[in-house]
């Protein structure tokens, strides 16, 4: 297991260096660079032609490629160019933000999904039932984009003001408060991006809890099950529910590689400080060294993602061996 | 009610199964009337489709009672299964009724090793403890002739092939030594070797414990083996019940002569010609009056079929649905 969780990481180094080789290549086909707007438009051409030389901005792309694995290699990520400052020392900044409105999304992700998911399944084709494919197709019908303007109008200071917006904590709460009054500061602030994120990622996990409940219901093992005269309740809960749940508990890692390259949007909507955000801000202006870093991150991020999942599943299913 | 030298095991009267398709009820099993004897084994015959399954389940209400209905009798030591709550049912299921299903690949649960699912019914009827009910399990591996059951115990179903896993299922029914066993075509999916062990092993079982067993399947070549008495069922409905013997000496409904013609070793040139055409209808398609074969023997004119067949009397214990069962012929190539 080890050694193929081992095998696995290593595996993903070539992935990852064919994902920033493609990046480099479409960034170098974009047009402008990092001094493109930014400069006083009276300074001379000369001078700017000198800042492109000293930034190495005119170098080919696969000599910029080069340097820039090499620095990745020496523990250098380079500069940003809109800040000014080592790119880990920007993303720094904020990743922690991602993080955590990450894991409150995930939370809340489940905390939805897990419920409406087995009920639908215990109680298939009831109102219940019916109630929760309502629920399913209206997520379907409202893009993330759409939800996060409709929370914002209702919940923000535009609508009834239950919510902040923007930031990830209050300034006075942050310098007087106690510790969980910071916490609790921070999911106050968090939510409504949270909820946003959480949306779309729960109908995949109804969807497929719900299926398995139905389908394990109908199943020989839960007949003979019945025919020992075991009781419906802890049938449901040990031949029903745990088989369900496997699926459910591999795709674990795939709805959190999913979730965080989702904050990228969410984190736009809400003007929320996180990576996701830095990632949009840094395209538009073409701070590649950033954006380098966090797609980097991000492939990283669902790479290992994919993997959880794997490894979950060799957990909780005998049958599967990961190889 | 005519008095019975022995007293029957259990007694469906006129039983009727019905499943909702869009909303409405189609009967799969239509006024089906059975005894089943102590130690006997009781086959039932019939083409897919014709209500087998859903007669079996039906037994134990292993249904899902969401979209199935039920209805009329099954006595069992003077009750009424069918009034039983879930409560009581599950007292009898498992320790007097159980059941052997169709495919050993689906019958276990894939998370759980087969120790542990033997052990299951012995939890919900007996009081042993951890170390008896392992105890019996090994040996209850050991009597469906598992060779190393301690292995078998701690194996998870897929590790198992089809026939070690049937033989676990054979173990779980057997746990707490029932009194019927409804085996629904138990050997239907293994490969024709395994067949005759699977039921060599559940002949010698029967034998040795004394239980009954209704074997459901559509292989005349088993009847002929195992059964004491056989019903061939069509459409939901009984359409000739006698003692295997009998059966096979004097089948009298072209459907049980058109399922003898067609097993394997019916040899004769005839006899194969008598194989009749066609497939059971579909639930929602099912013919609800007249006959229900009689699409099927479409040159019989339909003034020799009553409205309405009514069982004949053949000899004691042979009774037959066909009213012109002694004028039937075959259609002429
Ligand atoms: N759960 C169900 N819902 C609807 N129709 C069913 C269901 N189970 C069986 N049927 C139908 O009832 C009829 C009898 O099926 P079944 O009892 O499985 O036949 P057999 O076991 O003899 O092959 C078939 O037409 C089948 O399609
Ligand atoms: S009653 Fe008529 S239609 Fe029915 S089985 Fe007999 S011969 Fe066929
Ligand atoms: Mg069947």
């Amino acid at each position: 297991m080890y050694k193929t969780i081992l095998r696995r990481f290593l595996i993903m180094i070539p992935q990852l260096f064919v994902i920033t080789l493609v990046m480099f290549i479409l960034a170098s086909q974009m047009p402008g660079d990092a001094l493109t707007g930014l400069l006083d438009p009276n300074m001379p051409l000369h001078v700017i032609e000198q800042m492109r030389e000293d930034m190495g901005l005119n170098l080919p792309w696969y000599e910029q490629y080069t340097l820039w694995i090499a620095g990745m290699f020496q523990g250098d990520f380079g500069m940003s160019t809109t800040h000014r400052r080592p790119v880990e020392e920007v993303i720094g900044e904020r990743i922690w933000n991602t993080f955590f409105l990450g894991i409150f999304s995930l939370t809340i992700t489940y905390l939805i999904a897990m419920p409406l998911g087995v009920l639908a399944g215990k109680y298939d084709r009831t109102a219940l039932d019916k109630a929760i494919a309502i629920y399913i197709f209206m997520a379907l019908a409202m893009p993330t984009i759409v939800l996060g303007i409709v929370l914002i109008f209702l919940f923000s200071p535009i609508g009834t003001g239950w919510f902040p917006l923007g930031g990830t904590v209050s300034a006075i709460v942050l310098s007087s408060g106690t510790p969980f009054e910071i916490f609790m500061s921070r999911l106050h602030h968090m939510a409504l991006p949270a909820i946003t994120g959480a949306l779309v990622s729960t109908i995949g996990i109804i969807f497929m809890l719900r299926a398995n409940i139905v389908d394990k219901k109908a199943s020989d093992y839960v007949s003979l099950a019945r025919s020992k005269g075991v009781p419906d309740r802890v049938i449901f809960g040990k031949h029903i529910l745990r088989n369900s749940l496997i699926p459910v508990a591999s795709n674990i890692g795939l709805v959190i590689a999913f979730t965080f390259t989702g904050t990228v949007f969410v984190e736009m909507i809400f003007n929320f400080p996180g990576i996701g955000r830095l990632f949009l801000d840094s395209i538009s202006l073409r701070d590649f060294p950033v954006v380098n870093v966090l797609v980097l991150f991000f492939a990283f991020l669902t790479a290992v993602g994919v993997l959880l999942s794997d490894i979950i599943l060799t957990i909780v299913d005998p049958r599967i061996r990961i190889r | 009610m005519e008095e019975k030298q022995e007293k029957a095991l259990i007694s469906l009267r006129n039983l009727q199964v019905s499943f909702k398709i869009e909303g409405q009820y189609y009967n799969a099993v239509d006024g089906v009337d059975l005894e089943i004897m102590p130690n006997e084994v009781f086959a039932i015959v019939g083409e897919s489709g014709s209500g087998k399954t859903a007669l079996a389940l039906s037994i134990s209400r292993l249904h899902n009672m969401n979209y199935t209905r039920i209805s009329g009798h099954i006595l069992y030591n003077d009750e009424n299964l069918l009034e039983l709550s879930e409560r009581r049912l599950n007292k009898i299921r498992g320790a007097d009724i159980s059941m052997i299903f169709q495919d050993p690949l689906t019958s276990l649960n894939p998370l759980i090793r087969v120790g542990p699912q033997i052990e299951e019914t012995l939890v919900y009827h007996t009081n042993m403890n951890k170390t008896q009910k392992k105890e019996r399990a090994l040996e209850l591996l050991n009597q469906v002739g598992i060779r190393n059951p301690d292995v078998t115990y701690q194996s998870y179903p897929h590790e198992l092939s089809g026939g070690m896993r049937q033989r676990a299922v054979i173990a779980v029914a057997l746990a707490c030594k029932p009194s019927l066993v409804i085996a629904d075509e138990p050997t239907t999916a293994l490969d024709v070797t395994l067949q005759a062990q699977i039921l060599d092993l559940l002949r010698a079982l029967q034998r040795e414990m004394q239980s009954s067993v209704i074997l459901i399947t559509h292989d005349l070549g088993v009847v002929a083996e195992m059964a004491t008495r056989v019903a061939v069922m069509y459409a939901g409905q009984i359409v000739e019940m006698a003692s295997a013997q009998q059966l096979f000496k004097n089948p009298r409904h072209p459907y049980t002569r058109s399922l003898l013609a067609s097993i394997p070793h019916a040899d004769s040139e005839n006899d194969r010609l008598n194989a009749i055409k066609g497939i059971v209808p579909t639930l929602k398609y099912l013919p609800r009056q007249g006959c229900r074969f009689s699409h099927r023997t479409p040159w019989i004119p339909q003034s020799e079929h009553e409205a309405d067949p009514k069982y004949h009397e053949v000899s004691p214990g042979h009774k037959v649905m066909c009213t012109c069962h002694e004028t039937f012929r075959f259609e002429t190539a």
